[in-house]
């Protein structure tokens, strides 16, 4: 197991259109926003939840990779499940926990100032939107919180190496998956144009141990 | 073996205690165990590291949390001691009382004010309140799920024996991360080494001759000690069960349970407590709990 490293690939997400992340509405007060995001308890600014990105990405993974439509998770490619982790289909007896290779981290906004300059007053922005009633034609407002255009948050995820036979392969779907969130949207309404995203300085970086990295951050920027 | 003082800066974390919708804002030692024990097997380096934890001078305390540069430690359960002449305003007694309770971690330079009662209590409950943000994170869906959330703004420390493999294995550790929900993003952090401030180091020697030792680890007594310790004593019992992680077994088991005295605790004859094996029936690799203990003395 001498080869064991950590490999941190990070960063930057930019949001292409605004960003709906849709928080616990718990706490809103009358007159708020009917649908606020989730923001950093912290410093209150809009954030991009590890779990979101995790969901998303194996989800769309799921699509490309699959031989059959899983019905759940656990069921999804072993090549998928490598990455991400399954609660069972390991092992001989396909009954044991698949360990996952990926740790997400949770995405914070980066060009605070930069959006400051612009003139911004807040980072979030708040969309009016309507339904129209095609009997009555009557309109029935709403109005939806979004993480502003323009908004960088950093991205990082770590691979767990062990098996050098299995990086090349587990790198094609890491990349797949980036391009394929591209394509796609993060968060909610992505149908109406919401959440789109780029990403963009992408890096390998060996964190620990001693694994060569120069072929992966390669592969990243191609 | 010589001692040192690992700083923890979290940034999200879920450190469940029982439940996925709530989380402690500490961690005991037998979590960081744990966690550097799963670490060390990816490594390959596992014998090599229960063989440095099992020698009797190897310490590990729980995590408190360290606001300012200042390290804090948890309140002696049972001290001060309310002697009977300060019952004259008995409105002010109660207050005091109330606070008190509120209060979990006092800084160690003001330990002494706190023991001899002169503390600022309201002070210190502020400061208390002040390192960290409870939040709930609500997932939405088909089979929707919420996680509590503890957001820091102040590190966590924690007290360890100096040891090369286990500096690798927390420095391997700061990108798996600790705690609960890692894998989306919980509980990665960075990690700084520091030396150990000199008072706190000589409170931690064996050498003190004082009759009342705090323990710093959440801790079990070995079967033999347990009659010796229990004289004396005031603690509190916390609960450590839930499901071994196993790459070896089906469907997850749960762990035998086990009820340990909490830090904080204070006894007047000290234990060392032994890292217990508490594997489930029929498991097929031991798993390891944490129950070394780690005293303070304090100046009553």
């Amino acid at each position: 197991m001498s080869n064991f490293s950590k490999v941190e690939i990070s960063g930057i997400i930019e949001l292409a259109s605004g960003l709906h992340i849709g928080g616990s509405s718990a706490f809103t007060a009358i007159g708020a926003v009917d649908s606020p995001i989730i923001k950093d308890p912290v410093t209150n600014l809009p954030v991009i939840p590890g779990s979101s990105l995790k969901g998303k990405m194996r989800c769309l993974l799921a699509k490309a990779y699959n031989q059959t439509p899983a019905k759940d998770p656990n069921q999804d490619d072993p090549r998928i499940t490598r990455l991400f982790g399954a609660s069972t289909g390991g092992g001989e007896k396909q009954d044991q926990i698949v360990k996952g290779h990926l740790l997400f981290c949770d995405s914070f906004l980066l060009n605070k100032e930069q959006l400051k300059e612009r003139g911004l007053r807040t980072y979030t922005e708040t969309k009016f939107e309507n339904t129209i009633n095609r009997i009555t034609a009557v309109a029935k407002p709403r109005q939806i919180e979004r993480a502003v255009r323009g908004s960088q948050f950093n991205f990082e995820v770590v691979y767990e190496v062990d098996n050098l036979d299995l990086v090349q392969t587990d790198m094609q779907i890491i990349t797949d998956g980036l391009k394929l969130l591209e394509s796609d949207y993060l968060g909610g309404s992505g149908s109406r144009g919401y959440g789109k995203i780029r990403f963009k300085d992408l890096t390998a970086e060996t964190v620990f141990g001693d694994f060569d990295d120069a072929q992966l951050s390669q592969m990243l920027e191609g | 073996m010589k001692r040192q003082l690992c700083v923890f800066h979290f940034k999200n974390v879920h450190f469940g205690n029982g439940t996925l919708e709530s989380s402690a804002e500490t961690f005991s030692a037998s979590r960081l165990f744990s966690a550097l024990f799963l670490e060390a097997l990816k490594l390959g380096k596992q014998a090599d590291f229960l063989k440095v934890a099992q020698s009797a001078d190897f310490v590990l305390s729980d995590a408190f949390p360290m606001i300012d540069g200042v390290p804090f430690l948890p309140k002696p359960i049972g001290y001060p001691k309310f002697e009977k002449q300060n019952f004259t305003d008995l409105k002010k007694v109660r207050r005091t009382a109330k606070t008190s309770k509120k209060l979990a971690f006092i800084p160690f330079d003001e330990m002494t004010d706190y023991l001899k009662q002169t503390a600022d209590l309201a002070d210190l409950v502020k400061l208390q309140n002040s390192f960290f943000n409870l939040s709930y994170l609500t997932k939405k869906g088909q089979d929707p799920y919420q996680v509590g959330i503890v957001s820091f703004k102040q590190p966590l420390y924690c007290i360890t024996s100096q040891n090369d493999l286990l500096n690798e294995l927390l420095e391997s550790l700061q990108y798996s991360g600790l705690g609960g929900k890692r894998t989306s993003g919980y509980g990665s952090f960075e990690l700084r080494i520091k030396a150990l401030p000199k008072e706190l180091e000589e409170h931690l020697s064996d050498h003190n001759t004082n009759t009342l030792w705090m323990s710093l680890t959440t801790s079990l007594p070995q079967v033999d000690e347990m009659k010796k310790s229990l004289t004396d004593e005031n603690y509190l019992l916390t609960r450590e069960g839930g499901f071994a992680y196993s790459e070896q077994t089906g469907s997850p088991l749960r762990k035998q349970d086990m009820y340990k005295f909490k830090a904080g605790s204070t006894f007047t004859h000290r234990y060392s407590g032994q890292i217990f094996d508490i594997r489930p029936q029929d498991f097929p690799h031991p798993v390891w709990n944490f129950s070394k203990s780690l005293f303070y003395s304090l100046e009553v």
